[in-house]
């Protein structure tokens, strides 16, 4: 079956549905498996591409956090909402481990599915040449901060997650999340800062993708507060 | 029912929501999306299958990676104890912990292992040819966030092209026994995003064109690795000569240079006796920084001083014991022509 992800007015129905996805998950359902990943495949490949700053890599977590989330099925809770939480959870750990060691590379590559054909990856070279250029600049930004922060940022700020989500997903409490988002914020402001003195200083132009960029939008966003 | 509401708008912070911070978004292309999930698709299946032998094939994990199952939790305990280095202070049974310098018994068991390769005669080996190597892999198939399950132990099989410049075809890969991942196939190993000679792509003449200066090799490969957040850089080269000791053929006067650069890193300790996945005893070499979550041990022949292969452990912490969560043994190296084929001369070459 192929859903979408979930789109439109209609949270009631889509909670419902998530939970409804949740036990059948549980239940060792196939169909739930093919839908858990057309829900939540774009969000997941979103996060590690945040993460790891690398296209490939990303794909690896992509496949690990899926079949990851399926060998460990029986670990979700019977009563929960959206099942993302859990799987940003388990992306953002396998993230942290991606690409690790010509060893580990090796197999990856070898149970890649096989390359697409050269026509799509014509057009998807081409389609990618501003992706690449914003996710560089989006990585570049995020690099900076320790990884605890990053990964809360990217969670509540890149998948828009709440706090008590993103705690679920990453096994800390509330607060802890709370505080690294703060502490997330106030590094990329103070970043920001000196990008804009240092862009300043050697009149370099800015352009779109500069890893300044979403410094300064941030930035911005926090003096508008 | 709980009825959490499910955010939908990725760009919408849930604690500011007028926040437009922009963290950007990305999908797969629709092809690569339906590929991925073809392959995930298959994986659950082979995984269904009845054989209880195959339980877990997929994880089939290099014995040297970090399975992200303990990891997960040690990356968790990690994050709560400390957010940044000093989370093993409390471990008393790693001395190596807080040495300043590589132990003298390690420095010189590398030595001697340096002295025996150096005098070893280098192998001819063409671009058009491939690097065999067959081990025996154990490796962790424990779930997710849970303990760790060695799996039995099985046959991996590598072959790597030695060509130069940038491939797509980097070579293939092929299991063997119960705990394999698709047993019996040879899987092509294919990297679109070409891969050119180096620590990712380590072919024998990349390996002997390394300088055999130890201070410069070092230089070089704490430039060339990446380490992970809480990993030192130093415990990322260990790990990576590591890999190269167990999965490639490696020119011997490169392999002593990689040997006294495993002797300056500071941290690295002699285990007197150890094991690898084939059964063979063997003085253990190790580096434990003090800081990583994991640790890896080579394991050499008392000997001849030959590489036999590795071990890899979870560090423990506030005195509980390092678990092991993988290991192997390289029972033969070779030069062969094509994919598929075996050396005709089985006595091999464990002496890289």
């Amino acid at each position: 079956m192929e859903r979408q992800e979930p789109d439109g007015p209609d949270k009631d129905d889509d909670t419902t549905r998530e939970a409804a996805l949740r036990r059948r998950l549980r239940a060792g359902d196939r169909d739930a498996f093919a839908e858990l990943y057309e829900r939540h495949v774009r969000a997941v490949y979103s996060h590690a591409l945040r993460l790891t700053g690398d296209w490939s890599t990303a794909e690896e977590v992509v496949s690990e956090t899926f079949f990851a989330a399926w060998r460990t099925r029986e670990r979700l809770t019977a009563d929960g909402g959206s099942v993302k939480p859990w799987l940003l959870g388990i992306a953002t750990h396998k993230a942290h481990n991606a690409n690790r060691g010509l060893r580990r590379r090796l197999a990856f590559l070898a149970r890649r599915p096989a390359p697409p054909p050269a026509d799509d990856v014509a057009d998807t070279a081409a389609a990618r040449a501003d992706d690449a250029r914003r996710l560089a600049g989006v990585h570049a930004a995020l690099r900076r901060l320790r990884r605890p922060d990053r990964e809360v940022l990217a969670l509540c700020v890149g998948e828009g997650l709440t706090p008590q989500q993103a705690a679920e997903a990453l096994g800390v409490p509330v607060g802890t999340v709370r505080s690294r988002l703060s502490r997330a914020r106030a590094r990329l402001r103070a970043l920001a800062e000196e990008d804009r003195d240092a862009r300043h200083a050697s009149r370099t132009h800015t352009r779109e993708t500069d890893p300044a960029t979403v410094l300064v939008a941030l930035r911005l966003a926090e003096e508008h507060r | 029912m709980n009825t959490t509401r499910i955010p939908r708008t990725p760009r919408t912070p849930c604690d500011t929501p007028d926040t437009p911070v922009d963290l950007g978004a990305w999908d797969l292309p629709p092809r690569r999306r339906r590929a991925l999930k073809d392959a995930l698709l298959r994986r659950i299946d082979a995984e269904a299958a009845p054989a209880p032998a195959v339980r877990a094939p997929r994880l089939l994990r290099p014995a040297v990676v970090v399975p992200a199952c303990l990891m997960a939790v040690t990356a968790t305990v990690f994050t709560a104890v400390t957010d940044a280095t000093d989370g093993r202070a409390g471990r008393a049974d790693h001395p190596a912990a807080s040495a300043r310098h590589a132990d003298a018994a390690a420095v010189v068991w590398l030595d001697r292992a340096a002295t025996v390769s150096a005098r070893t005669d280098a192998v001819p080996v063409r671009d058009d040819q491939y690097v065999y190597v067959r081990s025996l892999v154990r490796s962790n198939t424990g779930a997710f966030g849970g303990p760790v399950h060695l799996s039995p132990r099985h046959t991996q099989e590598v072959w790597l092209l030695q060509k130069r410049g940038r491939v797509k075809h980097v070579g293939a890969l092929r299991e063997s026994g119960p705990g394999a991942q698709m047993p019996g196939r040879t899987v092509p190993i294919e990297d679109y995003g070409r891969s050119a000679p180096g620590v990712h792509r380590p072919t024998y003449a990349w390996l002997a064109a390394l300088p055999t200066d130890p201070d410069e090799l070092l230089a070089l490969l704490r430039g060339e690795v990446r380490p992970i957040e809480g990993e030192s850089v130093d415990h990322a080269v260990f790990g990576t000569i590591g890999d190269l000791l167990a999965r490639t053929l490696v020119p011997p006067r490169t392999a002593a240079a990689l040997y006294r650069v495993a002797a300056r890193l500071p941290g690295v300790t002699v285990t007197r006796d150890t094991v690898d996945a084939a059964g063979r005893h063997g003085v253990g070499i190790t580096l434990d920084d003090g800081v990583s979550a994991t640790r890896n041990e080579w394991i050499f022949d008392r000997a001849t001083l030959a590489f036999l292969g590795s071990r890899s452990y979870f560090t423990g912490r506030d005195g509980r014991p390092d678990v092991l969560f993988g290991t192997d043994a390289v029972l033969e190296r070779a030069v062969v022509d094509a994919v598929g084929e075996l050396p005709a001369d089985r006595r091999g070459g464990e002496a890289a």
